[in-house]
């Protein structure tokens, strides 16, 4: 095993004091390796869960986030990636760090396209697993918090009522208030009211901020 | 019978016969002889062949030399007055001397002499001989008997019966004269009578002589005689049966001479008789003796010839039996039971054979005389059980004879109601023994006489029961020397080897026609140049061959072997091995004649090498294979401990960073499991270096399902990357087997490769491999399938050779070393197909024993 040079160690050693967000799950049909990676996370005062084989953790996951999936890539039966694709196609994209005995290109390419963070080979240089698992728990939490708040934009933008939406789309389209009154075939102060609900529902409290807003939620 | 006849015959015999002299003569005799001699005109003397000299001799010998008296002629040489009728110049000695040579070596000898008289005169004189009695006399006793003789030597008595018949009464009580007239009235009796028939000769004259002899036989013969008398002519001496006066009989010779009258007419008869009672009892008892003798010489004669002629045979036989090929050894039994049997005059002989084990006997040869019975096929097997006291006796006193049937000895009860059975009256039977064993027996049977048999008879059947168990012995000893020699050439011609005899001295070297055939030689050309034979040597081997040759040549190595290259008859050249050695070496050691063998081994050699090369390239292979194929998973195996210890590594860091409480508590304990990891890594190291490392093979107790489970280790990439389900039904208490743990290793992963590689192939949909151990048949099995694509091999066999593969980029080592490996475990292996449609291969193994408790 070789030193890893001293200065990247004391930086790591700063910034690991932050205590990460988060579950690790840790995937790996090698008792050995499962307890290892679990009393690393251990030292990060994050809690983690280790399963023996891909679909024993499958059949387990209950959806929470944030979190990291650390997995082997070979296994009796389901593979790591096998693993990732199969959480993939349930909707869930969780920050994975994917471990490999045998790194060749294949593997690594169909790591990647799977969405996995980093793919380390066993056995890993000194802390490079424990960074990988702190920087995928923090891309995670980072992930999951930009998640919360899309899912929240979108839930205001669901709570306008049609005509309220109608306003709105006029509005993004930069319409003034007297143009969207008469295409709507109201009065200017029902236009006024409604907007007023608008920023009330969607939060916000300038025009700049609700068309940003808007466009976001309807990004997703 | 010639001697022992100087009786009285003699005396009154033709007298131009020589005396028939020998037999029982003393010189006691002589003097009584020469009385008669001497009225015969016939000449004796007591003769010494020592020294020529006439010892004694009678007044005819003086008369017949006209001598003057006996001193004139006794203990003069012989040569004083005798000659020989033709000399030849020697000298009279000399024929003397001729004379008596030939005189003792034929007693029947009688010779011619010319005797010179006094007078002058010669006179031709026959001789006889007799040696004198005691046998141990060196004195001859001879008769002289004038050929021609002169009427002064004629027999006084003749013509002057009346000085006769003085002489006569005179000095002898033994003879009668008697006369008698026409009708055979006695006219006259000497006095004589009385002492010889007891009547005085008054008593007797004037009767009739044929009342005094009763027996007709002896009447009629007398009555003949007689009637020769009265015609005149003369009568041998007769005998006559004469009443005595007793009332007993005497036997008279009588000699009737006629009388006659003037005018010449027949008056009558006279004659001289003499009581020969005595003489012709104790000729008769002589004779009677004599025939008695003659019997017995005749007799020893028989006997002799018969045993001469017996020996003959035998001697004839053994000869035979000698000469006789092996393959007519039993005709030759055979024929000579015929030839004993016809000789001795038996109905039957027979040899059987003893078996000991079985407790049995079989006739094996039997010869029976025309119309007898024979015996062979019912006395086959017979039990010996009930016989032990004939066995015991034959084998003690070497024969077992039994003259009569109905006389046996009361042990022999069992013996005597079997040949009441079989109709035999008599029997003899000789052990054939090997050494002191008893083997078989010969024996002679008569059905209907009772036989006794000479103990001279027994003793030759007894040789010549010797001579047959020779004769067997013999040609047992043939036959197997001839099987071994048959099966030594068999042997030979089947291992493919040619034979060499090399006559170094003559330098011929012969080669057999086998070696030939290996060179496309023609056969038959067996006798080959050495030197031109050397020279089709491949000229890499020469130097070789050559110096290996000189070493045994000059008797620096016990035995010449080599293998070399010869050069065949179309030019190609074929591998030999020979070995062979000197068989015989002159007075300075040098080799005269090498004999060996000469094999071709190309077949051999060059499989030798393909195996050799196929072997390295087997090992090799095969653990290049396992390993390529199974790099991948190695570094798996390899790495996971590395990771494993790494990752704690890290761990332990931060633990003592963050400078908690449990810090140190932390690291010694991960700590731990870094050390355990790197351990783990180490030992698979280990085990990766001993499974390609060149080692010896160490077979000890293994479980085999640990086997199969260290095995499945290697392979679980394979099974990963195509998604091949391994499905385990290992049997928990399965016994150990007896191997080597990483042979039996690589021959799972082999079979695992195959199978796995077999699905990878084909589209399967769940493709799977069943691994099962088990125990059946108190072997330990290993049964790996899988549901491949259907196998299209027809025959599964060929997939265990080398080189066999249906793989595109295969090489067709796996499975030939799994069955290399596996066989050298003594156990099988068998592909078949399976009912999933892909092969099923069973590996099977003869399970350890027990250990001890």
């Amino acid at each position: 095993m070789s030193d890893p040079p001293n200065n990247a160690e004391s930086a790591n050693d700063t910034a690991s004091d932050a205590k990460p967000h988060g579950v690790v799950y840790i995937v790996d049909d090698d008792e050995a390796s499962r307890e290892a990676v679990s009393r690393l996370v251990d030292e990060m005062g994050v809690p983690s869960q280790t399963f023996g084989s891909a679909e024993k953790f499958l059949a387990a996951y209950d959806g929470h986030r944030p979190a990291c999936l650390v997995t082997d890539v070979r296994m009796l039966r389901m593979s790591g990636l096998e693993l990732q694709e199969a959480l993939a196609s349930r909707g869930v994209h969780m920050a994975t760090v994917i471990l490999t005995a045998y790194a060749d290109t294949p593997v690594t390419v169909r790591a990647i396209k799977n969405g996995a963070i980093t793919l380390l080979e066993k056995p890993c240089r000194d802390l490079e697993l424990w960074d990988a698992i702190r920087e995928a728990l923090a891309q995670d939490t980072a992930a999951w918090v930009d998640d919360q708040k899309r899912a929240e934009q979108a839930q205001r933008l669901a709570s306008l009522s049609p005509s309220e939406l109608e306003v709105l789309d006029l509005v993004m389209d930069g319409a003034p208030n007297k143009s969207i009154a008469a295409k709507l075939d109201c009065s200017i102060r029902t236009v006024e009211v409604r907007r007023q609900s608008i920023h009330s529902k969607m939060g916000t409290s300038s025009l700049a901020e609700l068309v940003r807003q808007v466009i976001e939620a309807r990004e997703k | 019978m010639a001697n022992g006849s100087l009786s009285n015959d003699s005396s009154q015999d033709d007298s131009n016969q020589p005396a028939d002299t020998g037999g029982v003569v003393t010189q006691a005799t002589l003097s009584a002889l020469s009385g008669v001699l001497n009225q015969a005109g016939c000449g004796l003397a007591l003769f010494d062949p020592a020294s020529h000299q006439i010892v004694d001799c009678n007044e005819a010998l003086v008369r017949l030399f006209d001598a003057e008296n006996r001193a004139a002629v006794c203990d003069r040489r012989l040569s004083d007055f005798c000659r020989a009728p033709q000399a030849d110049g020697a000298g009279v000695e000399a024929d003397i001397s001729d004379w008596l040579s030939v005189e003792t070596a034929d007693e029947d000898a009688c010779s011619q002499w010319i005797v010179t008289r006094e007078d002058g005169s010669e006179l031709t004189v026959q001789v006889s001989s007799t040696r004198a009695d005691p046998s141990d006399s060196p004195l001859l006793l001879t008769a002289w008997v004038a050929r021609d003789a002169p009427s002064s030597l004629a027999p006084q008595g003749t013509d002057s019966p009346d000085r006769f018949r003085r002489l006569v009464e005179g000095f002898t009580k033994e003879y009668i004269l008697y006369g008698n007239d026409l009708q055979g009235n006695l006219t006259y009796l000497s006095p004589s009578v009385k002492a010889v028939l007891g009547y005085e000769p008054e008593q007797l004259v004037g009767k009739n002589w044929r009342e005094f002899v009763p027996d007709e036989h002896y009447l009629a013969s007398a009555e003949h005689y007689q009637e020769m008398a009265f015609q005149g002519r003369d009568t041998p001496p007769n005998l006559v049966e004469v009443l005595h006066a007793d009332g007993s009989t005497r036997l008279l010779e009588v000699l009737p001479q006629p009388v006659r009258d003037r005018a010449g007419n027949i008056l009558g008869v006279e004659g001289i008789c003499k009581d020969v009672t005595q003489l012709k009892q104790t000729e008769a008892e002589l004779v009677a003796i004599t025939e008695q003798l003659d019997r017995r010489v005749h007799r020893r004669t028989a006997e002799l010839q018969h045993r001469h002629d017996f020996e003959d045979l035998l001697i004839n036989l053994s000869t035979r039996f000698i000469n006789l090929p092996t393959e007519q050894i039993d005709e030759g039994l055979q024929d000579a039971l015929r030839r004993i049997g016809e000789f001795i005059g038996v109905d039957r002989c027979f040899i059987y054979n003893i078996d000991d084990a079985e407790g049995e006997i079989s006739l094996t040869h039997e010869w029976v005389a025309p119309g007898a019975p024979s015996f062979k096929e019912q006395m086959q097997g017979f039990p010996t059980a009930g016989f032990e006291w004939e066995i015991q006796q034959i084998i003690a006193t070497r024969t077992l004879h039994i003259p009569d049937v109905e006389q046996m000895p009361a042990e022999a009860a069992n013996l005597q109601r079997l040949y009441r059975q079989l109709g035999i009256r008599s029997a003899v039977n000789v052990p054939m023994l090997r050494g002191e064993k008893l083997i078989g027996f010969l024996g002679f049977v008569s059905i209907a006489t009772s036989k006794q048999w000479q103990e001279e008879d027994i003793e030759l059947v007894q040789v010549l029961a010797e001579m047959l168990v020779n004769a067997r012995d013999r040609c047992q000893t043939e036959r197997e020397l001839r099987l071994s020699e048959e099966r030594l050439r068999l042997a030979i011609e089947t291992i493919g080897d040619g034979l060499f005899d090399w006559d170094v001295s003559g330098n011929v070297l012969y080669v057999s026609d086998h070696t030939l055939r290996s060179l496309d030689l023609p056969e038959g050309h067996n006798d080959r140049d050495p030197d031109r034979w050397r020279a089709l040597i491949h000229p890499n081997d020469r130097a070789r061959v050559e110096e290996a040759l000189d070493a045994h040549l000059q008797g620096k190595s016990p035995i010449y072997e080599i293998e070399y290259r010869l050069k065949n008859h179309n030019g190609g050249y074929r591998w030999r091995h020979a070995r062979g050695r000197v068989v015989e070496r002159d007075a300075n050691g040098n080799a005269v004649r090498m004999l060996g063998i000469d094999r071709d081994i190309t077949d051999r050699v060059e499989q030798q090498t393909r195996l050799r090369g196929l072997e390295e390239q087997l090992v090799h292979l095969g653990r290049v294979a396992t390993m390529g194929e199974t790099v991948a998973g190695i570094a798996h195996e390899v790495n996971q401990p590395l990771h494993a210890a790494a990752t704690f590594c890290a761990a332990a860091r931060r633990a003592l960073i963050s400078g908690r409480a449990d810090a140190i508590e932390k690291g010694v304990d991960l700590a731990s499991k870094i050390a355990e990891q790197v351990t783990r890594a180490g030992d698979i190291i280990r085990r990766l270096r001993e499974f390609t490392r060149p080692r010896p093979v160490v077979l000890k107790p293994v479980d085999f399902n640990a086997v199969i489970r260290e095995s499945s280790r290697f392979m679980t990439q394979i099974s990963d990357r195509h998604a091949i389900q391994l499905a385990f039904e290992l049997e928990e208490s399965l016994p150990e087997i007896h191997g080597d743990a990483i042979q039996l290793q690589q021959v799972v992963i082999n079979l695992l490769q195959n199978a796995s590689d077999s699905l990878e192939s084909g589209g399967i949909a769940e493709p799977t491999i069943r691994v099962v151990s088990r125990l059946a048949n108190e072997r330990v099995e290993l049964v790996i399938s899988d549901n491949g694509p259907p196998c299209q091999i027809e025959n599964l066999d060929a997939m265990f050779d080398a080189f066999f593969t249906t793989k595109p980029d295969g090489m067709g080592i796996g499975l030939s070393l799994c069955r290399t490996i596996v066989e050298a475990h003594q156990g099988s292996i068998q592909a078949s197909k399976n009912q999933a449609g892909g092969l099923t291969i069973v590996a099977s193994f003869p399970a350890a024993a027990e250990k001890a408790p």
